[in-house]
């Protein structure tokens, strides 16, 4: 008897959660599908004939003429890239240290880590505005990369230290043994066991750039702009132009989505238990 | 203890510099240039001329009935918005830790608000609000009865709808970063707690609570921090109206900088956003770390 209300018990909270979540997103997906006649209608149409006509409007036809959404999504695919390889680099190289080699000073390291991880990204953008202005980086993509890679070092380089350290710690006496130098040992050994965790740390990197708004409203003007810009200046009051915004949502959304469940596997779960035998 | 540098600790330092430097030059620099800045009045439409003005910005913070008003709004949105994640993110990550078919899904599912941008959320949640065409006054209206219908951005209204789409944004965080907490719980000493015949509340109390600690702590600086800084969602739901009903501090920060072009005062602002998010960090620090002698 404990077990069958157990069973529904998971199963209605598992509903709950998952309505909430999704219920949203649904409506968001079906508006994008709608004619403006069929998302004007009251009360709300729930069963009506699908049409393309908004996805196809944004790339052909599109209802803000400063931003093409073509132009925008190739920034924001570029931008997001660059940005995601720069600052994994450089923070797995410190993650390793601070995790694994804990060198001395390593704590205040760490602290400072922490504390630049602090730094709110709306309280550098004023700054930025002048600067870029001056020196020329204005509405240009590597004017939002270079900060963005900044943001992103100590989220990454906190994230991923948590990794190297749950990785044994004899791994690396073995493969000394072995003949491995230091930095054969931390390539060949130590990278492929902490690959969960830099795949973890990735899906938070490329949202940080994909997503931001913050640095790339006030950054940007119309050459360097990327997809949440766009989106934040589509007019919705009026309930005008709402299938063309489901459009935009609904392609910014896909990526987010695909990497997500992708990449949950390396989310979910112990990243290292059985590596080594004791 | 204190030790002397040896070269596996040069070694080590090898690796940590490339991100050092680069932050340093990247993050330092425009903070140096904003702490010069906040001492002069210096605007970009009108006067535009320079003058060192010393603490006058600052001393306009704790003046100006606008700002004054910011912060009234600020503290009640992030009261709210970190109370109800830590608690509904605890649970979530409650239930998730259990074992039952569907489990995975759930999970995968729950990841997704986080991974969104907070302006198409804001977008989203504005058209679900929407007074005339929106699906959330239908819903009511049905159940309900006619007449029911919320003015969700109303002055009354306004900032609890941006509190409700900041809660949904970012309960998953909380529930992930608890979730990885529970799951690395040692399982034996679960094992080991049943054994000894502990009931659920000892479990909670005496194993779980203290080895969350940490974890606990991380996420209530993080969500205190980030929404302190909130900015995107209230941008996009209200733009910090109607009548400053939520005008958040980021919102007033950005509008002074780039709305009305005061750099000084809008320096200013800045530097005192990132005052209170370290007083914010070094406070819970301290609590936690007296709680553990």
């Amino acid at each position: 008897m404990r077990k069958i209300l157990n069973s529904v018990f998971n199963f209605v909270v598992s509903l709950i959660l998952i309505s909430i979540v999704l219920l949203p997103l649904l409506w968001m997906f079906l508006m994008s599908i709608k004619t403006e006649g069929d998302i004007m209608a009251w009360p709300p149409k729930f069963f009506f004939k699908p049409t393309a006509e908004n996805y196809y409007n944004i790339f052909f036809n599109p209802a803000n003429s400063r931003l093409s959404f073509t132009h925008v999504l190739k920034n924001s695919v570029i931008i997001t890239l660059i940005t995601l390889v720069f600052s994994l680099g450089l923070s797995t190289l410190a993650a390793y240290s601070i995790g694994r080699l804990k060198p001395v000073g390593y704590r205040g390291l760490n602290y400072m880590i922490l504390g630049l991880r602090m730094i709110p990204p709306i309280a550098i953008v004023v700054p930025l505005f002048i600067i870029w202005n001056t020196i020329g980086l204005y509405d240009t993509i590597w004017g939002l990369i270079i900060p963005y890679v900044a943001i992103n070092i100590p989220l990454a380089t906190w994230l991923l230290e948590g990794f190297f350290e749950a990785i044994p710690r004899n791994l690396e006496d073995a493969a000394a043994i072995d003949g491995c130098t230091g930095f054969q040992a931390f390539r060949i050994i130590i990278l492929p066991l902490a690959a969960p965790g830099i795949a973890a740390t990735s899906i938070f990197s490329f949202s940080l750039s994909w997503n931001n708004l913050t640095l790339p409203l006030p950054l940007t003007m119309s050459k360097a702009a990327t997809l949440p810009v766009l989106a934040s200046q589509v007019r919705t009051d009026e309930g005008l132009l709402w299938g063309q915004l489901g459009a935009y949502s609904i392609l910014m959304i896909i990526p987010m989505i695909i990497f997500t469940i992708f990449s949950s596997k390396y989310l979910i779960g112990g990243i290292s238990s059985g590596a080594v035998k004791e | 203890m204190k030790r002397i540098i040896t070269a596996k600790d040069k070694y080590a330092y090898k690796y940590i510099f490339p991100a050092l430097i680069y932050m340093c030059l990247v993050l330092f620099i425009p903070l140096v240039f904003s702490l010069v800045t906040s001492f002069f009045k210096w605007d970009l439409i009108g006067d535009i001329t320079r003058k060192f003005i010393g603490l006058k910005n600052y001393r306009k913070l704790l003046t100006d009935d606008e700002t004054l008003n910011s912060f009234k709004v600020t503290f009640q949105f992030l009261f709210w918005t970190v109370l109800l994640e830590m608690i509904f993110g605890y649970l979530i990550a409650a239930f998730l830790n259990r074992k039952f078919f569907g489990n995975k899904v759930v999970r995968v599912i729950i990841l997704i608000p986080m991974m969104l941008s907070p302006t198409i959320v804001a977008l989203m949640w504005k058209i679900i609000f929407n007074g005339d065409h929106g699906i959330a006054n239908y819903i009511i209206e049905s159940i309900l009865g006619p007449g029911h219908a919320v003015i969700w951005f109303s002055k009354e209204n306004a900032l609890r709808s941006v509190i409700f789409v900041d809660v949904w944004l970012n309960t998953p965080f909380v529930a992930l970063m608890v979730l990885a907490g529970l799951q690395g719980i040692p399982t034996e000493l679960i094992e080991a707690a049943d054994v000894d015949g502990a009931n659920l509340f000892q479990k909670n109390r005496y194993i779980i609570i203290p080895s969350l600690k940490q974890v606990l702590l991380v996420a209530v600086i993080f969500r205190t921090t980030f929404n302190l800084r909130q900015f995107p969602l209230p941008w996009i739901m209200t733009a910090g109206g109607p009548a400053n009903a939520t005008n958040v501090f980021g919102i007033e920060l950005y509008r002074q900088a780039f709305s009305f072009y005061h750099i000084g005062y809008s320096s200013a602002l800045s530097w005192l956003l990132i005052i209170i998010t370290f007083g914010f960090s070094v406070l819970y620090t301290r609590i936690t770390l007296r709680g553990e002698k």
